[in-house]
């Protein structure tokens, strides 16, 4: 595992920042926007995966690191592990399409899982509704909402590749506890079967789906409550 | 200004009290076992949570419900709630709030529901399969709505 630094055709440095799944507050973006030029940033992008990627010359990037950390950012991490997780916007005070918590949820898995070591890079995004903003069917592990705290989930994704393929539902309208028990399960299986420089969906073509299912009985069940349920009949 | 995404979920609350029989054929509300008291709900619950979509609300649909209502006026309540449908096309959830009262007042007008393409274009031409002359009304009155 290394830092998200990467040198750039033209010398510079790309600094990879991870967020809380996108979301930067304004203090955060002030702090950044002074930050830029005072450590010389020729400019920044945002990528694909949610984070915002800097440019910054060699010299700078111990004064630019100490910058971001000052923010409360992080510099992520590359190689074999556990990313950054996408999230939809999707909660109670922001998309209205959002079904449930879903990016409370995207926080609170990259909080638990990010870094975490695997045979090669895994990559999840969560999704607050079937529209999937996020590419659930792309990611090694995709979580799509289909209630207040329910949600599909799928496995062996893949998305930027020569041969891109769309996971496979594993589980239908689970609850957010039961998704960490998966997740839990699904990465301690992969570290266990995987091959070095294996992609999971492989690793699922070679060995099959069934370790890394959880056997009945050891997923969390919850009563599910239906809060339209109530209104219609008060 | 509206926002892009806004439904006029008051403007379809308002039509809707137009259909209750108010003990013209029902004794007493029947509550949620009525398609109208149905739509109504999900009107009110989408206004209050600021939601599109109710999860499981298809199942909750009162089809049970053989009611004789007045169609001209059941013509002009489904022509609104067409109005608010977003063309979502392949992105078509059963359980959108429109959908769910969509749904109710398909299963009024025409005994049961039209299975929904994603478009009010297509939709036309399934509610003209269905019934040549209200599916002929219904388009009549939702264009003379939108020209409005």
């Amino acid at each position: 595992m290394g830092k998200a630094i990467f040198k750039q055709r033209n010398g510079v440095f790309g600094v990879g920042i991870v967020t809380p799944c996108g979301l930067i507050t304004p203090e955060q973006l002030g702090g950044l926007s002074k930050l830029l030029p005072e450590v010389g940033a020729l400019g920044s992008k945002l990528t694909t995966r949610q984070t915002l990627i800097v440019l910054i010359p060699e010299e700078a990037l111990e004064r630019f690191a100490a910058g971001v950390t000052a923010l409360g950012l992080d510099i992520g991490s590359f190689g074999d592990i556990v990313r950054n997780v996408k999230g939809c916007a999707g909660n109670s005070s922001l998309c209205m399409r959002s079904l449930s918590e879903a990016h409370g949820l995207a926080v609170e898995i990259q909080k638990k899982f990010m870094n975490q070591p695997t045979p090669h890079d895994f990559k999840i995004s969560v999704a607050g509704c079937h529209r999937g903003c996020t590419d659930p069917l792309c990611a090694d592990f995709g979580l799509i909402a289909t209630g207040p705290d329910t949600y599909d989930v799928y496995i062996g994704g893949r998305g930027g590749s020569r041969r891109p393929q769309h996971g496979q539902k594993m589980y239908s309208s689970i609850s957010s506890d039961a998704v960490f028990v998966v997740l839990d399960h699904l990465l301690k299986v992969y570290r266990s079967l995987g091959e070095p420089a294996e992609r999971i969906c492989s690793t699922i073509k070679r060995v099959g789906i069934d370790p890394f299912v959880l056997p009945e009985g050891e997923l969390p069940k919850e009563e599910p409550s239906n809060d339209f349920f109530d209104f219609l009949n008060d | 200004m509206n926002a892009q995404n806004d439904y006029d979920f008051h403007g379809i609350r308002q039509n809707l009290e137009h259909l209750c029989l108010n003990g013209e054929i029902c004794t007493g509300c029947e509550k949620n076992r009525c398609l109208v008291f149905f739509s109504k709900k999900v009107a009110d619950y989408a206004m209050n949570k600021n939601v599109f979509t109710i999860p499981q609300g298809c199942s909750m649909i009162p089809k049970q419900d053989l009611k004789t209502y007045h169609e001209d006026e059941l013509i002009e309540s489904l022509s609104l709630v067409l109005q608010q449908c977003k063309d979502c096309r392949d992105n078509h959830d059963d359980d959108c709030s429109v959908n769910l009262i969509r749904t109710s007042l398909e299963y009024a007008l025409f005994g049961d529901s039209l299975a929904y393409r994603g478009s009010t274009t297509i939709y036309f031409i399934d509610a003209h399969n269905a019934n040549n002359r209200i599916g002929k009304l219904l388009k009549d009155k939702f264009m003379e709505s939108k020209n409005k």
